[in-house]
């Protein structure tokens, strides 16, 4: 009599499963995360950053973070949400560390972003590049109000995910949200003016 | 609604857009609307922007991202297990006594050596009757005639064997399981198919003259592995080298270390598109090895020349002794023999009524067979060599998934001596 063999599909687990396994020991499922959000992060530290360079080695090193600190994990949150917020704090440490250094090299950034930003909006509207141009936009915003309008515009995610993912109440990310959209709104008035014409 | 300041106005636009606002705030930010055209064009200009950044590009995939990442973790797993897992002023003390009871352990084995001789000696004629006795009454022959670059290559990255020439039925190493590994015989169609042709590999990875020397050379000692390591009997019995998915894992490692790193990007690529078992590994990401190093490395998988038997109905893990070369010899002779002997077993792979057994060799691996419609696993623990630092070449396979033992309700029995069996 042919017996059933139930196999267990590791890749069709949840995150929750996944972890427990991992905890256990069973450190090879750690892949099948990554795998799994690889792209969303890489993508959000794009995002604030928008330099490829760099990415590919900030986006490492937040999966080794939260390599080293899974066995810690406690489920208060999801891991979804709680990758964001190590990819969030690891953003937040790069800018930290880009602004010590443009002090001590008495760069002004800001300012770099500003005349690239006019110099793009200068070209011929069918030769520019909208996607640079809100890229750009994004960098000349605060990294608090950076962050949360790439969470709720590119990333779509909610108040409360977004609130928990910075840390802070949802009435502060609905206002971090607005003032950022009026910020890059200002940024980019050229080009929003000319595309409502 | 009373006029708005900037930033209230910019606030609820920005809840508006959201659709955050409850109604009657809507209804009311709509009437302030109706009569502000600049605040309407506020909202369009909001409107506009989030639709920008809904549109925003997305980075290009990284197909290499885990074998980057993967190396990393291994380093700082190293640069952890450095730590010795006792205070350092211990560590001479430990040594010392370790060193002591080793010596001990020597003189005792020199002193017994008769008695452990003898112990070894008997044990292993037990596996031999139970061998002779259940399994192979008439002989062996090695199942492949010849095993081409397709075949080898097919075997070297998803470690699958075609056993038909109408690739119905395949066998199937696995070495990425948990505790040991994993021998199947398989109906293709309940399985996924990899198929990579040798001319699909080459024209992907694009290897220079050099390189296809050395690829064409592995592929060949690969094949002539192979041919030397499953062998069919004349009672439908099918005898499998343990050290098959060590050669799958070494191959792997092999092919990759001829390619430079960009080249092992592609094939990473091809393996991941087809879920080869194994991903590359490497300390760092080396630039190709030079052919002796490798031809070295692949020196390493040499069999010790005990192999899995197995019919449809029993398995079992044996010592057993058998002289290729005599084998290789005679075949010639009665190739469509042979033809038959291949096509009755996996015929009666198939076609089985006898429930599967599970045994337990005398060599001390637990053998669980397993079986569903599609065909038959058995699993031996404890048998395969991990890749680690212990071996001493830049580049290596791991497993994509450490995969369970599949759980089954089989029964279990024992052998103790000869074919006295006892079910546990």
């Amino acid at each position: 009599m042919a017996q059933e063999v139930k196999t267990v599909p590791i890749s069709g687990m949840s995150d929750e499963e996944l972890i427990l396994l991992f905890q256990k020991g069973e450190e090879h499922v750690y892949r099948i995360l990554v795998e799994r959000y690889q792209e969303r992060i890489r993508n959000l530290l794009y995002s604030i950053f928008h330099e490829q360079n760099i990415i590919e080695d900030l986006a490492q090193e937040v999966f080794i973070k939260a390599y080293q600190a899974l066995p810690r994990f406690r489920s208060e949150s999801t891991f979804y949400t709680w990758l964001y917020r190590i990819a969030v704090n690891k953003g937040r440490d790069e800018i930290r560390r880009r602004k010590l250094r443009r002090f001590f090299s008495l760069q002004t950034l800001d300012e770099g972003i500003d005349n690239e930003i006019q110099m793009k909006m200068s070209v011929a509207p069918e030769n520019r590049d909208d996607h640079e141009l809100i890229a750009l936009g994004l960098k000349t915003l605060p990294e608090k109000f950076r962050t949360a309008v790439i969470l709720k515009d590119i990333d779509g995610l909610p108040y409360d995910e977004i609130a928990k993912i910075m840390e802070c109440e949802v009435g502060t990310v609905k206002s971090r949200i607005s003032r950022g959209r009026t910020m890059l709104r200002k940024a980019l008035e050229p080009l929003v003016k000319e595309a409502r014409l | 609604m009373n006029l708005l300041s900037p930033s209230e106005l910019s606030a609820m636009l920005s809840d508006y857009i959201d659709g955050s606002l409850s109604e009657p705030e809507k209804q009311e930010l709509e009437r302030y609307l109706r009569d502000h055209p600049s605040a309407r064009e506020e909202l369009a200009q909001l409107e506009f922007i989030k639709h920008l950044l809904a549109k925003k590009k997305t980075i290009e995939p990284n197909f290499a991202f885990w074998t980057r990442l993967s190396v990393k973790i291994e380093d700082q797993k190293k640069e952890a297990s450095n730590l010795l897992p006792f205070p350092r002023k211990y560590a001479a003390a430990f040594f010392t006594i370790a060193s002591a009871a080793l010596v001990v352990a020597g003189i005792f084995a020199v002193q017994q050596r008769a008695m452990i001789y003898t112990f070894i000696t008997n044990k292993s004629q037990t596996a031999q009757v139970a061998y002779q006795k259940n399994i192979l009454k008439n002989g062996l022959l090695p199942f492949f005639t010849s095993v081409n670059k397709d075949q080898a290559l097919q075997f070297s990255l998803f470690g699958t064997l075609a056993l038909d020439e109408k690739n119905e039925t395949a066998l199937h190493v696995d070495g990425t399981t948990q505790k040991g590994f994993r021998i199947e015989v398989r109906k293709t169609a309940s399985q996924k198919q990899r198929n990579i042709t040798y001319r699909q590999f080459v024209d992907a990875v694009k290897p220079t003259e050099e390189q296809t020397r050395v690829l064409d050379s592995l592929l060949e000692l690969a094949g002539r592995r192979i041919g030397s390591s499953i062998l069919v009997g004349e009672n439908s019995a099918f005898a499998v080298d343990p050290s098959l998915p060590k050669l799958n894992r070494v191959m792997v490692a092999s092919i990759a270390a001829n390619l430079e790193p960009l080249q092992r990007v592609q094939m990473e690529r091809i393996m991941a598109m087809n879920e080869a078992p194994y991903i590359i590994s490497g300390s760092s990401a080396p630039a190709r090895i030079n052919a002796e190093h490798i031809f070295k490395h692949f020196a390493n998988t040499a069999s010790e020349r005990k192999f899995i038997v197995i019919n449809s109905d029993t398995a079992l893990y044996s010592e057993v002794a058998v002289n290729i070369d005599s084998l290789q010899h005679i075949l010639p002779l009665d190739v469509m023999a042979l033809q038959m002997l291949r096509n009755k077993m996996i015929k009666n792979f198939f076609l089985r009524q006898t429930r599967p057994q599970q045994r337990y060799s005398e060599a001390g691996e637990v053998t669980q067979i397993n079986e569903d419609s599609g065909g038959i696993s058995v699993e031996i623990t404890g048998q395969i060599e991990r890749p680690g630092a212990a071996e001493a070449f830049p580049v290596f396979a791991t497993p994509r998934f450490r995969k369970p033992f599949v759980q089954t309700k089989a029964k279990r029995l024992e052998i103790h001596t000869g074919d006295e069996v006892e079910t546990k």
